[in-house]
């Protein structure tokens, strides 16, 4: 503690009103921490439980590097990204989540051994959806439930950012400028020793300056294995569940205005998520390495590598 | 003497104005976040003065505040709000101590 700090703390008044400050934070983190979280899919947002008239936040830290280029360019993309999803139960069945991501990209091209670097960060466009949930059996210390989801991709953030080259490609840009809508549903079946949430969505992405781009057809399953502790005791322990999730993604070629499909676009991946999950009463921590499996990818498209993908999730 | 009358009386009149204490049967509640749910939301109904969850018999344990009875369709409700099922409720009489005896049971048919 610094001199000034220290005098500051000398004077009773000053000395209560720090003390005061500093009870009503710990108490408001207290209040943050002292709701929980629930197990639920690391890769992906649908399956987040939140009960009728309460918040769930979760953040998530994704580093991510693209770099095998069969271009010959030698381009490497890295894009690392901050997102925040809140959702609120409208009701029991009817939950809102918004989805706001913040990037760091930076493309890097090497043609010829003439490194030229790209940059480009801010607030991507952001993303509502709403869960409806129209089939739901729960047993002792199990559940099923079937869940219907459809949302939409807002294109307010810029797609026209520029550097010195020009304006950037639309890879590294904030926005691609299209109006996205997706719709899909998502199952989960829950009991004490394991969670299983599978969703199927489909995605009708937007078009932008004469470009449509492809459509997207995507499968994520997760499984969490409650992996400590083995017997459950009683009251309500902390669990730690090891997840392994698989992500099949599909997306067609963008087709351009005059009917020209681009051979630069579409493919099919599917990555494996191997990772941990710890889900206590007041808040869960998770993080998991998304390992790409496949990468059928059209024409010289720069594919993946491993992804990490790490956060925390506060029920309110 | 007087001391011991005095903590006698005591005793005799915390367990007679105790709250009436219930168990919950709950269902779908499979894991911490469950549990912290149905929990949160029967502390929020009113004359509630504590509620606990088992997980593992998936039983919420529910304290009353002094002579205020838990209406079944009540926490019927706040556990459908907390997006469970509702199985069964059993009264515990005499919570005073640690004597309380099982009392009725209903489970929740009409």
């Amino acid at each position: 503690m610094g001199i000034r700090a220290k005098n500051l703390m000398a004077n009773p008044r000053l000395s209560g009103s720090l003390k005061a400050a500093t009870i009503t934070i710990i108490a408001v983190i207290n209040q943050i921490v002292s709701n929980i979280a629930s197990a639920a899919p690391i890769t992906f947002n649908t399956a987040l439980p939140v009960a009728k008239g309460e918040f769930v936040w979760r953040e998530q830290l994704v580093l991510g590097r693209s770099g095998k280029d069969p271009s010959g360019q030698n381009r490497s993309l890295k894009a690392d990204r901050l997102i925040s999803v809140v959702g609120y139960g409208a009701s029991a069945k009817l939950a809102f989540f918004g989805v706001l991501p913040y990037s760091k990209r930076k493309l890097t091209l090497n043609p010829a051994g003439m490194n030229t670097q790209r940059n480009n960060a801010g607030i991507d466009d952001p993303t509502v959806f709403a869960r409806y949930q129209f089939y739901k059996k729960d047993g002792t210390g199990q559940t099923l439930r079937l869940a219907g989801i459809a949302g939409v991709k807002l294109p307010i953030m810029r797609d026209t950012r520029r550097d010195t080259l020009g304006t950037l490609p639309t890879a590294i840009q904030q926005s691609n400028g299209a109006f996205d809508s997706f719709f899909g549903a998502v199952l989960t079946y829950q009991t004490f020793d394991f969670q299983l949430d599978s969703q199927i969505s489909y995605r009708l992405n937007g078009t932008e300056n004469g470009l449509n781009y492809g459509n997207e057809t995507k499968i994520d399953t997760s499984l969490q294995y409650r992996m400590w502790p083995r017997d459950l005791s009683s009251g309500v322990p902390g669990f730690l569940y090891g997840v392994l999730e698989v992500t099949w993604a599909q997306k067609t070629r963008d087709l351009s205005q005059n009917g020209v499909t681009s051979d630069t676009s579409g493919g099919t991946t599917v990555f494996l998520s191997p990772g941990l999950q710890y889900v206590s009463k007041r808040y869960i921590i998770e993080a998991a390495f998304q390992v790409p499996l496949v990468q059928n990818l059209n024409g010289p498209a720069l594919e993946n590598k491993s992804r990490l993908r790490t956060g925390f999730r506060i029920n309110f | 003497m007087k001391y011991i009358v005095a903590s006698l009386l005591l005793l005799f009149s915390t367990s007679a104005f105790a709250g009436n204490q219930y168990l919950v049967k709950v269902e779908g509640m499979s894991c911490p976040f469950c549990a912290h749910g149905v929990e949160k939301k029967v502390k929020e109904m009113k004359g509630v003065a504590s509620a606990e969850v088992d997980l593992k018999s998936s039983i919420v344990s529910v304290k009353m505040q002094d002579g205020i009875i838990l209406p079944e369709a009540d926490i019927k409700q706040a556990i459908a709000d907390a997006g469970f099922s509702f199985k069964s409720i059993e009264t515990v009489k005499n919570t005073g101590g640690d004597h309380g005896h099982k009392g009725e049971k209903s489970d929740g048919q009409p």
